[in-house]
């Protein structure tokens, strides 16, 4: 064999060696974040489509034949005054929730974020109520708001006030449950403020100080907008998860009284596994994924402008 | 040819006697039979006992029981029901059988186990009629239940009642109530005449006392629009709004009675189980239920859930299983250890219940019962509830309620009719 043929041979090894070299470098990401998009799929991604399929069907799970509806779904949630009634529950909650529940966080974090007495105590007793399961929050809250051994109506008798069915006026009910959700979901916005605000640069206090800046000025032009990214992360989780509560209500009020605390996620599990109306459950999943879309687009479109000081 | 003959023989002989052995490998193969229902500690040790005790008398059985929290129940039984690995028995309400029924996912009773005529000649009427589809029964009935009246008789004694008297007419009721019901300098309510709670299946039983069919036969869809069913809705609320003998801020009625601040309440005889476990010394006596009248009627709403079998498990076995644990003597042992009413007609007139002054009016009150005419399991509590809250809450009249609660009824059960289709 001559030599010529075995340079060639051998350069058309490297050469295999290179394309396989290439091919391995172009498919280990792919190969590495495979099992997770294959799981996301599977829980989220086929799901969804499943879900959107169902909706334009008359669909109950335990039957093998599920006829095609079209829309008819959607035009039976549009007429079922039931779901308006939670949609604007949803919104009532939502507003009275999330705005609260972020001021009274950064508040918090700001109080904590100083050189305070007790810092990791109140750190850690802000922070409870997060780790506190929701069966057990639920009954102390309970008792509580109770009608006539509560603490709530022993206090507004002290101060003259009325006592009141908490959790079961239609007046009150919602109220009683927004203030709930508000103190179980302070402390998880506060450890992410806390953070935030451990990472701003000292030295833009510094120069604030030398150039005379009093606290407020400080706050409103420095704190608050280095905080806008931290902002836009909260406020949009915490619109969505407003939008998808469940298990707070579904433990404090069951939805009532008179459907004054139905929100759209209970409004869904109760069509779909109480009365078997699968189809139409998601036709009303749908909607409310709209609608968190919009919200979210929007939010992003007005806050989700990066601050930088350069 | 004798030797040829012999041969064939032989190998007759050989064939049949693997045929029969094979066939009774067969018969021994081990059956596993997972059931699955919800969540109860006094239920979920019935049940055991039970399993152990068809083990033993099935070697070639296991039974793996699966009990699940009821809030958390139909959302691991549809979607397991709809993946084909669903339990081989468990329990739905009985309102339901025919949407399960028409959809293939549970199959009827084995006639070996049991026929259509010998169901009917054992359980009361009110107990299997839900359960039966084209002519088979796809169930066996289980939680029945009846509305009674439970009281306390220190109470009744404290506030010059005669405790061996309880009511017997619904204005007899709210005497019997005021006479108990005691009110602070605040006006805050210390002890409570009398407690319907608002539930669903009291409301409906005092309509049924009343007289109203709740059922209108030519649509085959519910009517609450009845002069019976509205002046029934005005004495359960009467109660809270004219009366105020019942008060709702006074907190969990089951509460009130254990703490002995709760003269009568309207109940399901499982209380029973439920008092005597949470406080075994509490005193209390049950009546059947006054009628709106004297003289008249004391029938109760019957509801109950049905124990069936999974279209894809072994007929015979599992429904001997499920037949198993509504037997005579089945019944017997739910009834003595969680308060569930036998629905099989020989057991009602035991002379072991009928000389039991707790268990007597719960005999007499399952013999008078009455099923809800539809299918839909909405009407049996949460839509009745709201009817009841429109009125005792936004202060509406009972005849716009129930206006309301029929146009309610009406979509409900057309969605429940329409699931039923085949």
């Amino acid at each position: 064999m001559s030599a010529e043929a075995t340079t060639i041979r051998r350069r058309g090894g490297n050469e295999r060696k290179y394309r396989m070299y290439r091919l391995q470098k172009a498919s280990a990401p792919y190969i590495f974040i495979l099992p997770g998009v294959v799981f996301y799929l599977m829980v989220t991604i086929v799901p969804m489509i499943t879900g959107f399929w169902m909706s334009f069907h008359n669909w109950s799970i335990i039957r093998p034949t599920q006829p095609w509806v079209g829309l008819a779904n959607y035009r039976k949630l549009l007429a079922d005054p039931l779901f308006w009634t939670s949609m604007k529950n949803t919104l009532t909650y939502s507003l009275g929730v999330v705005p609260l529940q972020m001021a009274l966080a950064l508040l918090v974090a700001l109080l904590l974020n100083t050189g305070i007495k007790g810092k990791k105590f109140f750190r850690l007793l802000y922070y409870l109520p997060v780790i506190t399961p929701l069966s057990i929050a639920a009954v102390i809250w309970t008792w509580m708001y109770h009608p006539n051994l509560g603490i709530f109506n022993q206090i507004v008798s002290i101060i003259g006030l009325q006592p009141q069915d908490w959790l079961g006026d239609p007046n009150w009910a919602m109220f009683s449950v927004i203030l709930v959700a508000i103190w179980s979901g302070i402390g998880y916005r506060m450890v992410v403020y806390l953070a935030a605000l451990q990472g701003i640069p000292r030295a833009y206090y510094e120069a604030a100080a030398i150039d005379g800046a009093g606290r407020w000025d400080v706050f409103k032009y420095i704190t608050l907008p280095l905080l806008k990214p931290t902002t836009l992360y909260i406020l949009v989780t915490s619109v969505i998860s407003s939008f998808q509560v469940f298990g707070l209500i579904n433990v404090l009020t069951g939805g009532g009284p008179l459907d004054a605390t139905q929100v759209v996620v209970s409004y869904i599990f109760k069509r779909a596994f109480g009365d078997l109306q699968f189809g139409l459950a998601a036709a009303m999943s749908f909607v409310l994924f709209g609608i968190i879309l919009l919200i979210t687009v929007i939010q992003w479109k007005f806050l989700g402008r990066e601050v930088t000081y350069e | 040819m004798t030797n040829r003959m012999s041969r064939y023989g032989a190998m007759i002989l050989a064939v049949v006697l693997l045929v029969g052995l094979s066939c009774s490998v067969a018969a021994q193969k081990k059956v596993t039979i997972v059931h699955w229902q919800h969540h109860s500690p006094a239920r979920f040790e019935v049940v055991q006992t039970f399993a152990e005790e068809f083990m033993k008398q099935n070697p070639n059985v296991t039974i793996e029981i699966e009990s699940v929290p009821e809030s958390d129940y139909f959302q691991k039984l549809l979607p397991a029901l709809a993946a084909g690995s669903g339990p081989d028995t468990f329990q739905i309400p009985a309102g339901q059988v025919p949407a399960y029924a028409a959809s293939g996912v549970i199959q009827p009773i084995d006639s070996r186990v049991a026929t259509a005529q010998q169901i009917e000649a054992e359980f009361i009427p009110p107990a299997i009629k839900r359960l039966k589809q084209g002519g088979k029964y796809y169930g066996f009935p289980v939680d029945t239940q009846t509305i009674v009246l439970f009281y306390n008789p220190a109470l009744f004694k404290a506030a010059g009642l005669d405790p061996d008297r309880p009511p017997q007419t619904w204005d007899e009721l709210i005497k019997y109530a005021q006479a108990m019901n005691k009110r602070d300098d605040k006006g805050i309510t210390t002890q409570m005449g009398v407690a319907t709670g608002g539930y669903g299946p009291v409301l409906i039983s005092l309509m049924i006392q009343n007289g109203a069919p709740l059922w209108d036969t030519k649509a085959k869809l519910p009517d609450f629009n009845l002069p019976q069913a509205i002046e029934a809705l005005k004495f359960a609320t009467d109660l809270v709004n004219v009366y105020k003998v019942e008060d709702p801020q006074f907190g969990s009625r089951w509460n009130a009675f254990r703490q002995e601040k709760l003269g009568m309440v309207f109940a399901h005889p499982a209380m029973i189980g439920s008092f005597r476990a949470t406080v075994p010394d509490l005193e209390f006596r049950i009546a059947e239920v006054p009628a709106p009248k004297a003289g008249g009627s004391r029938s109760t709403l019957l509801t109950s859930w049905a124990y069936v079998v999974s279209n894809k498990a072994q007929s015979e076995i599992c429904s001997k299983w499920v037949a198993f644990m509504t037997s005579a003597e089945a019944q017997k042992h739910w009834t003595l250890s969680t308060g569930d009413l036998p629905s099989r007609r020989a057991l009602l007139d035991l002379p072991e219940y009928k000389n039991n002054p707790l268990l007597a009016p719960c005999m007499e009150s399952m013999k008078r019962s009455v099923p809800a005419p539809w299918t839909t399991r909405r009407l049996d509590d949460e839509l009745i509830r709201k009817a009841y809250q429109l009125v005792t809450l936004k202060g509406e009249t009972p005849a716009a309620a129930l206006k309301w609660l029929t146009t309610e009824g009406v979509q409900a059960e057309k969605e429940q009719q329409e699931l039923a289709k085949p």
